[in-house]
Parts: C-alpha cells; structure tokens; sequence
C-alpha cells in the first residue's frame, strides 16, 4: 500500500541499457522515500546513475523495473497521458541546462506549464508575481532567451519549474553551468522559495556544498543508491545501504 | 458560452500565430505546403461544380425533350396526346405533366403502311397563363413515373384492341433526363478524387511535419516535462497549422478559381461560383490539418520527455559520428562524407522517397491526362440496332449493312453545302457512319464492349473452357491453373504435352460473308498470320482466329500453326456446387461434367486486341458445333464520323445526328426492309457525351494539378536539408577544431550535393517508370475490371514528364544543400569579422 506520508517512494528501481552486447546497469534497486516537504540531495560522480535516476522518479524516463510512488499515486502505471498531467499538476523540473525554448520570451517560458495545464489567467498570476520579484527577473520578461545570460536564464527556468506551484521539485544539477557567484544566488532563491511554499526538493548534485544544505543526502554509485548523511536526526552522520 | 470558447480560441490561435510569424522560417515550408494543397483541393472543387453546371447547359442545349417513343402506333400516339384517360384511371392530379414537343411520322411496311410516330416528350408543369412547361429539376423524375406508370405502360395492352400487337415500340429517356444521374456520377467521382486528395494531402504535411517534428523533439520534450499530454501536444501543433491554413486560404481560394477560369475560358464556359465550395475548402484543409497532425503527435506523446530532450543535448553530434572520426585520417573528406550518408541512411532514404514520389505522382497525373484524352476519342457507337432474336430471318447480312452504309450517299447530297466547304472536297467521300460493328446470339457478355463483329458466346456461360499447350503460355501469366498431364491424359489426349485451362475466353463466329468487315476491324491490331484467305473459304472449320491477351495483358505466346482445344460439355456425372466460384468451379466443372473437344489450328494470332477474355473467331459450323448455338446476328453497332479519323476538320453537329437516326429509323420502317420483322435502334448519345467530357476540361485539370504536384517536391528538399544541415553545423564546427579546414567543409557539402544528386537520379528514375507501369496497369487492367470497358493503352514513358522530373529532383538533390552551404560559410565569416554571441553576466 502506498503511503501517502510520503513524497516519493521507490521500490526496487532498475534501468538497464543496451550497448552493442553488453547491457549496462544505470540504476539498480534503488529504494527511496522522501517525506513532504523535505530536501533530499543525491549526489555522486559522472556516469554513476543519478541523473537517470532523478529522471525516471519524475516520470520522464522509464524503468526496466521497480515501482515509482508520488504523494500517493503510482507513476509506474500510469500511461502516457495521464503522467503527462500529473507530471504537470504535482512535479516541477529544472534541468542543468536551462532548456528554455529559443522561440519564446522569458513569460512566455516562464507560463509554459501554465498553457499545458490550461491553468486559467487568474490562478497563477499570485505566483508569477511572486516568482518575478523573488528571482529578480521584472527586467527581463519580454526578452529571448538569447538576450538573457546563463544565470538569468537558470532563473527563469527556475520560475517556470514553480510557476504551477508543484509539490515535488526535481533538480538535475540546477546550477552545474553556472560559475560558483551565480550558482551560490541561483540556488540561495531556489531554496529560499521552496522553504516558503514548503516543497519537496530531490536535487541531483556533483558539489557537496550545495548537497550539505539538504535534510538528506544519497550517494549513487555506480547505480547503488545509498543513504550518506542524514541531518534530520540532530546533523548525526549515519551511512546505510538499502 | 461564447465568451469562453471565444476567450479558448483567442489565447491558442494567439500564441500558435505568435510561434509561426516570429519564426516563419520554420513555418515557410507549411506556408507553401498547404497553399499548394489549398490550391489543389479548390481546384478539384470548382471544377466539380461548374462540370455539372456546364454538362446540364449542353444537354439542355442538346435536348429539349426527355423521353422518346418510337415507332407508336396511331391508337397509341392518340393515347399519349389526348391526355384524358378515366377509363385507365387517369386523373386530374398529375394532368399536363408532360408535353408533346415533336411528333414524327412515317409510314410503317411491315403493318400495312398504316402511319408510325415518334414523340417527342418533355415533363414539367404547364404554367396556364404562359402556356409553357416549367421545368423543376426534383418534380421530373416523379412527372416520369407517372407517365411510365399510366401512360406507357397501357401502350400495348391498347393494341389487340384497336390494332395488331406493335413489336417495334420503343422508349429512351434522354440525357436531359439522365442529368440528375450524371450529376450523382459525378459526385461519386468528385467524393472519390477528394478522398485521394485527402490521402495525398494528408501524406505531404504528415512527411514535412516530421521533418520539422525531428528537428525540434526538443521542444515537444520541454512541453511533456511541464504536463503536456497527448491532447495538449495535438492543440499546440493543431493551431500552429491552422493558423498558417487561415493565411493561405484567401489566397488559395482566389487562385484556385483563377486557375480553373483560366482552364474553362478557352470553350467560352460561363463561370459560376458556387459559394459552397468555400465551406468545402475550409473543411477540407482543416481535416487534412487535423489528420497530418494527429500521428506523430500522438507516437511523441507515447515517449518519454527525456528520449526527445537528449537529442538536443547530443546535437553538437548529430548521431554517433565515432566511425566518422576514425575516418578523418583516410582521404578526408571523401571517406568521411561518404561514410555520413551511409549513417544519415534513414534520413537520406525518407527525404528521397518522399520528395520523388512527388515526382512520380506528376508523372501519373499526366499519364492519367492522356489517357482521359485518349479515352474521350476512343470510337464508341452512336446507335444501336436491335434485331428481334426469335425471328429467324432476323440476322445481319450484307444487305443490310449496304443500307446502312448507304445513309452516307443522302448524308452527303443533304449537307452538300457543308461538305463542299471543306477543302478536300467531302461532298465527295465523306463518311458519316464509318463502321458497323455486328454482335449477336445475346449472350450475356459481363461488361464487355464486345468489338469484333461477330456472334458471340462467353466461355463460361456454357460451362465450357480451352485448353492451352503449356508452352504457349507466358511465364507467370495467371489465370490459369494447371492441368495435371495425367489427369488430362483422362479426358482430352490428342494433343501430347501438359496442359493449362481458361475459361476467360470469347467464341466468335464468323462467316464468309461479313469476313470483309471482320478482315478491316481486325487491320486495326497487331497480327501475325494471314487470316483473310482461311475465312473466306467454307472448307476451314478446324481453324480459328486467337488474341493473346485476358484483361489486356498478353498471356499467350500463340504462333501461327499452334493448337488449342476448346470444350463442349455433353453430360453431367456428378453436380457441381453452385456456389464455387473461379479456379475452384472450373477445376470441379471438368472433373464432373462430360466433355467433348475440339481442336483449333491457329491461322493468325492479333496481339493487342482489347478484350477481357480471349477471342476466338471461328466459322459459323464450328461455332455452331462448340457452342450449340446458331450465329445469328442480333445486335449492331452503328459508329458515326468522329473527328480523329480524319484531319478533314469537318465534325458531325447536333443537326446532323439528328439527320442519321432518322435515315436509319426510316431505313427499317421503309417497304424495302419489311423482312426484318422488328427492329428497335436506339440513339446511345455517344455525340453529346463527348461534347460534355470535352467541355470537362478534366485533362486540363489533371496537367495543372500535376504540375502543382511537382511543385511539392522542391519544398520537401529544401526543407527537409536546410534543417538537416543546419543540425550539422556543430558538427561540422567540431571536425574544424580537430584540424579540417574550410576547403573539407566545402568539400562536404559539395560531396553531400552531389550524392544526393545522383541518388535522386537514379530513384527518380525508378519511380517513374514504376508510376508509368503503374498507372499503365491500372487503367489496362484494373479499372476495365469494375468497368467492364475494355480500351487497349499502349504502355509508355512520358519523356518529357520523365525529363522534368528528373532534371527536378537532380537539381534540388545539390541546390538543396548549396544554400546551407552558403548560410554557413555566410554566418562564419560574419563571426569572423567581429559577430559575436553574448557571455554571460
């Protein structure tokens, strides 16, 4: 039975690829659960599964095997469509790299999820309003994304994951092309929004300063998720493996 | 309401606008796409209407009546003009439906002299202050019926009454009658060229869509990830094109109309817009819209965001160019280039089936152009005689055809004046009735135009078949099955070897006396042998005249002196199940029924006989003795000038026709021809439809939509390697930084062009000729089959089609890859020479 104390549940998570023979394992039974409204960091080195991990527990990746449980509901056996609108109603995404769409203006990237959603005008102007203050982009709504810089950009995408106010934000590297001033900032406002509104974060880090400000942290390794340090106990340091 | 799905329209149309006027580049392709297919579709439908209007303007031109009763009696024209019948029922209510507008009369040989007439009748509603019948397109099928039903049908049984039994009456309902068929034909065919149009349609936006789907799963990704479902996906790219479809519909729809004025202006049509067509338009292009969307959204929709978001994330390599690289050090760029096609396969074999196809389907559209040309002018009968089958003395013989032929003399003394306008002194020579075309024994022939001036039985309806030496049918021909050499041993031995069996085969009688009319209708074809002597001898039953071909295909290999034995079924052993059909019935008919044989020596083989079973012309007695049948003749053919026999310039006119069914009603009333008994001819309107399929101007309308077709190619290879090569730039940037310089970037795109070049020539090379076999198959053989009208094409290529096509997908296989050529070297010396992007803050 799902327990809908928390967040994020995973069972048993395996993703396998294929290459020419071999078959390698991304991630292998990893086991997670996060509670509401708390920061779990995942971190690791390049290549070991964490991104891939973070990816299939927002639904935008599959699993060969395993169960994926949000606030609830199992993703797993969701199809397409309806992950796709409970991705858009729960779940917030930001990308390492902002992924903005070239086309549109920084609103109109920020208000992306919103017309996916066909959220109508008046629900989301409280958030937009608070989101262009919180993250300092008044200035820059009307421009391309080729007019805004790395940082700027970041910041927008940040907007755009939390426009539609989600439960859960997943973070894929949030500031891993930004240079340590604007990742410190970038990271500083992400935090500072999910504390008010008191979302779930699971954020994908190689920087273990950014990684010591969560509730907890994981390590990946080699597709082996396994829990590091656990603050939420007193900041006592306690490793395990599921 | 309204305000809700007004404010729903106005926020999506809205931003699909935004996305396709900010990036129209993008979009420019779509632009020209649906404009085209706009242009198509409004075309067809303008067309479609305006046919209907102009095919009623000529028949009403044409006819002024829309029924005809020939050859009444005195009793039954008083019947029919006095309209007043109580004792028949006849009421008031449907009283002056029908008016008298031409009455004929001749004096009839076979009765007596008494006077014969023929009516003329037009139905409608007599306005009594005007004294004229108002026509009501809906009323006058029911006036029809009404008079069929009281009037006519009381025709005969007036007779013992008044006078002797009246076999020669007949009635014809005109096409003024017909239109409302022909207008539900047309329709059918209208409904049936949109469907197709559909699919094409359809199939050219799914093609460039894809293209454009490829280049940005990126942002199908993006949208996934922030809760874009299926449907969402499908709005998002839905306005896009709708968007782009209400920009181009103006403008379609004024050039369609246009362009098909322009078609109809050379005949002086007078054109009608049919504001319906409009809404038809719009309908179309938005299903066609809807329909190239739905697809691939819905295959994206089925993926993960991530699977399409990586591909941006590995753009820089466009796929794993890792064998490239390796590459780099044996003859670079050539091995390189050449390995890139070979690992952008799918790409390159998609873009090149796509964009030629294209070409094919212009190619197709000009063949099917000439042949609805051909297919106009092909001779079809004017009349037709019908000669009373249980009269013995009824048959066709040389007198008769002298008569018949004989019109020509008083055709040329009455249009004397016509005539001896023309330059080559037709007063003189002319011909108005070129042919007589003699078929009989009644038979029924399925769908068969049944040429060949003969009696003629179909095989299977007598339960019989032909055996063929294996050796005389080609390889792979079908149709047949074979006949095990044991099993036949049983049955039929006096031919040695193996044999294969068809009952798709025609018995045609012939005799000395109408062999001079068969020799000349049999000059038309292709033959080997000499079959002129053989039929004019009675001595020569045991030989036959044989096409070679079943449904216009050539099946056999005959040469003269070859045999063929065909069957007589004399007895039943067992019953055969009535419900066995094809091969299956055929094989159960010869293992249950008796047969006796007899064997044919070929005298002449005619190769491209058009038929859908074989011919086989024997004499009357061994006609007789396969068939059971007497040859008599029942049924003739009777052609009329037609233009394309001669260059004169002269062309039989309403008037003139009119001149020729009466000469040849009045040749079998007159005394001369009172051993005949009863003969019905019958005017087929042969003259007025081909001057309404002329009037269609659909060849016209086939070349403009053909070349509109062509036209779609280019788009899809410009396209389709702008994109594609804007992709590589990153690539190519890349190579750059490991020591190519830009000559081997030149060097690539040039090898690009150049491949692509020669690959499209080869493929279009290919396509074409299958489009050409193709289409030369379809109307050969496919569409006789549900038509029953057997035309005999001539296969070949349309060079000048072939060239277009050729030189086309050549030119845009290199021009396509010069302009991101160009675009790049461009955009690379602009940075050079200080353009720069922006840093970040």
């Amino acid at each position: 039975m799902a327990n809908t104390e928390y967040m994020l549940q995973t069972e048993s998570v395996i993703k396998q690829y294929r290459q020419s023979d071999s078959v390698i394992t991304a991630v292998n039974r990893a086991n997670i659960k996060i509670e509401k409204g708390e920061f779990v960091a995942i971190i690791g080195s390049s290549g070991s599964g964490k991104s891939t991990f973070l990816h299939i527990c927002a639904g935008l990746d599959r699993a060969n095997a395993g169960r994926i449980i949000i606030d609830g509901e199992e993703i797993t056996k969701m199809g397409a469509d309806e992950l796709g609108r409970f991705r858009g109603e729960k779940m917030g995404f930001i990308y390492q790299k902002h992924h903005l769409i070239p086309q549109f203006t920084a609103l109109e990237n920020i208000l992306l999820p919103t017309v996916m959603c066909n959220k109508p005008d008046a629900s989301y102007q409280e958030s937009l309003r608070e989101l262009v203050e919180c993250l300092g982009l008044g200035e820059r709504l009307h421009h391309l994304p080729s007019e805004l810089s790395g940082g700027q950009c970041q910041r927008v995408a940040i907007a755009r994951a939390l426009i539609n106010n989600p439960q859960i934000l997943f973070a894929d590297e949030p500031t891993g092309n930004l240079d340590r001033t604007n990742a410190e900032e970038v990271l500083r406002l992400l935090l500072k929004i999910r504390e008010t509104r008191g979302q779930t974060l699971m954020m994908v880090t190689h920087d273990l300063a950014i990684a010591e400000k969560a509730d907890r942290i994981f390590r990946m390794d080699n597709g082996v998720l396994s829990l590091d340090r656990d603050y939420i106990g007193g900041n006592k340091k306690t490793i395990y493996t599921y | 309401m309204f305000e809700r799905l007004w404010e729903y329209l106005s926020r999506h149309v809205k931003i699909a606008a935004k996305s396709v006027f900010l990036n129209f580049k993008q979009y420019c392709c779509f632009f020209a796409a649906i404009f085209i297919i706009q242009l198509l579709y409004g075309m067809m439908a303008i067309s479609a209407t305006n046919n209907n209007t102009v095919a009623y303007q000529q028949i009403a031109e044409t006819y002024e009546y829309h029924y005809v009763l020939y050859n009444l009696t005195q009793s039954q024209e008083r019947y029919i003009a006095e309209y007043d019948h109580p004792e028949y029922g006849i009421t008031d209510e449907l009283k002056g439906t029908y008016q008298i507008v031409k009455t004929v009369e001749r004096a009839n040989a076979n009765n007596n002299y008494q006077p014969e007439f023929d009516l003329y009748i037009r139905f409608g509603k007599l306005d009594r202050k005007t004294n004229k019948m108002v026509l009501s397109a809906d009323k006058v099928r029911e006036y029809c019926n009404h008079f069929e039903e009281k009037y006519v049908a009381n025709l005969n049984s007036l007779e013992p009454k008044y006078d002797s039994s009246n076999p020669n009456f007949s009635v014809e309902k005109t096409l003024l009658l017909e239109y409302e068929n022909r207008v539900a034909s047309n329709n059918a065919g209208f409904w049936v060229i949109t469907l197709l149009l559909l699919v094409l349609s359809v199939f050219l936006l799914m093609s460039i869509f894809n293209i454009r789907l490829n280049q940005y799963k990126f942002t199908y990704g993006v949208y996934m990830t922030f809760g874009a479902d299926f449907k969402m996906l499908f709005m998002t790219s839905f306005w896009e094109m709708f968007v782009i479809m209400i920009t181009m519909f103006v403008p379609a729809t004024l050039i369609s109309t246009l362009v098909v004025f322009l078609i109809y202006l050379p005949s002086g049509f007078k054109f009608a817009f049919d504001a319906w067509v409009i809404l038809k338009l719009f309908v179309f292009s938005l299903v066609v819209v809807a329909l190239a969307v739905v697809m691939p959204m819905r295959v994206t929709s089925m993926r993960r965001p991530m699977s399409l978001i990586i591909t941006e994330d590995n753009s820089n390599l466009v796929s794993s160019p890792r064998k490239s690289f390796n590459l780099l050090g044996k003859k670079f760029p050539v091995h390189y280039e050449m390995y890139s096609i070979w690992r952008f396969r799918k790409y390159n074999i998609q873009l090149l089936s796509t964009a030629i196809v294209f070409c094919a389907l212009f190619i197709c559209g000009l063949y099917l152009a000439n042949i609805y040309t051909t297919g106009i002018d092909y001779p079809r009968p004017q009349f037709e005689i019908s000669i009373n089958t249980n009269n013995t003395t009824s048959s066709y013989n040389s007198e008769m055809s002298e008569t018949i032929l004989g019109i020509n003399e008083g055709f040329r003394t009455e249009f004397a004046e016509q005539l001896e306008k023309e330059e080559k002194g037709l007063s003189e020579t002319f011909q108005a009735i070129t042919n007589i075309e003699a078929t009989g024994n009644a038979t029924p022939v399925e769908g068969d135009l049944d040429f060949g001036q003969s009696p003629t039985t179909e095989a299977k309806y007598i339960t019989s078949f032909m055996l063929v030496n294996k050796k005389n049918v080609k390889f792979l021909a079908s149709g047949f099955f074979v006949y095990d050499k044991k099993e036949a041993a049983s049955v039929y031995n006096e031919v040695p070897g193996s044999y294969k069996v068809t009952n798709s085969v025609v018995y045609k009688a012939v005799s000395p006396h109408n062999a001079d009319d068969l020799i000349q209708f049999l000059s038309q074809y292709k033959h080997d042998g000499n079959y002129e002597d053989i039929l004019k001898s009675d001595d020569t039953t045991e030989y036959c005249i044989i096409g070679d071909s079943i449904s216009n295909i050539s099946k056999f290999n005959f040469k003269v002196g070859d045999t063929v034995a065909v069957s007589t079924k004399t007895g039943e052993i067992t019953p055969v199940d009535s419900n066995l059909t094809g091969k299956t019935l055929l094989r159960r008919q010869i293992k249950n029924y008796n047969y006796s044989y007899k064997t044919l020596t070929i005298c002449a083989v005619i190769k491209d006989i058009p038929s859908g079973s074989v011919p086989v012309y024997m004499l009357n007695d061994a006609y007789k003795e396969v068939t059971g049948r007497e040859p008599y003749t029942t049924l003739l053919n009777v052609y009329t000038h037609s233009v394309d026999y001669g260059d004169d310039g002269f062309v039989l006119q309403d008037e003139h026709i009119d001149y020729l069914e009466n000469e040849l009603r009045e040749a079998f009333s007159a005394d001369s021809r009172s051993m005949y008994g009863a003969i019905k001819v019958k005017n087929l309107n042969q003259s007025a439809e081909k001057a309404i399929d002329e009037d269609e101007h659909y060849n016209e309308l086939f070349i403009a939509i053909s070349v509109l077709i062509l036209c779609i190619s280019p788009i899809i290879w410009f396209f389709s390697q702008i994109l594609f090569y804007f992709k590589r730039e990153k690539e190519f940037n890349i190579i750059q930084s490991m020591g190519a310089n830009g000559s081997d970037i030149r060097k690539i795109y040039l090898l690009g062009g150049i491949s692509m070049s020669v690959l499209s020539f080869i493929v279009s090379i290919l396509l074409s000729y299958v489009a050409s076999y193709l289409m030369f198959y379809a109307v050969n053989v496919v569409i006789p089959g549900f038509t029953g009208e057997y035309i005999r094409y001539t296969f070949y290529m349309p060079w000048y089609a072939l060239v277009i096509s050729v030189v086309m997908s050549v030119a845009c296989g290199f021009f396509s890859v010069y302009i991101p050529y160009k675009s790049y070297f461009n955009n690379r010396y602009s940075l050079e020479n200080g353009g720069g992007g922006k840093d970040d803050e």
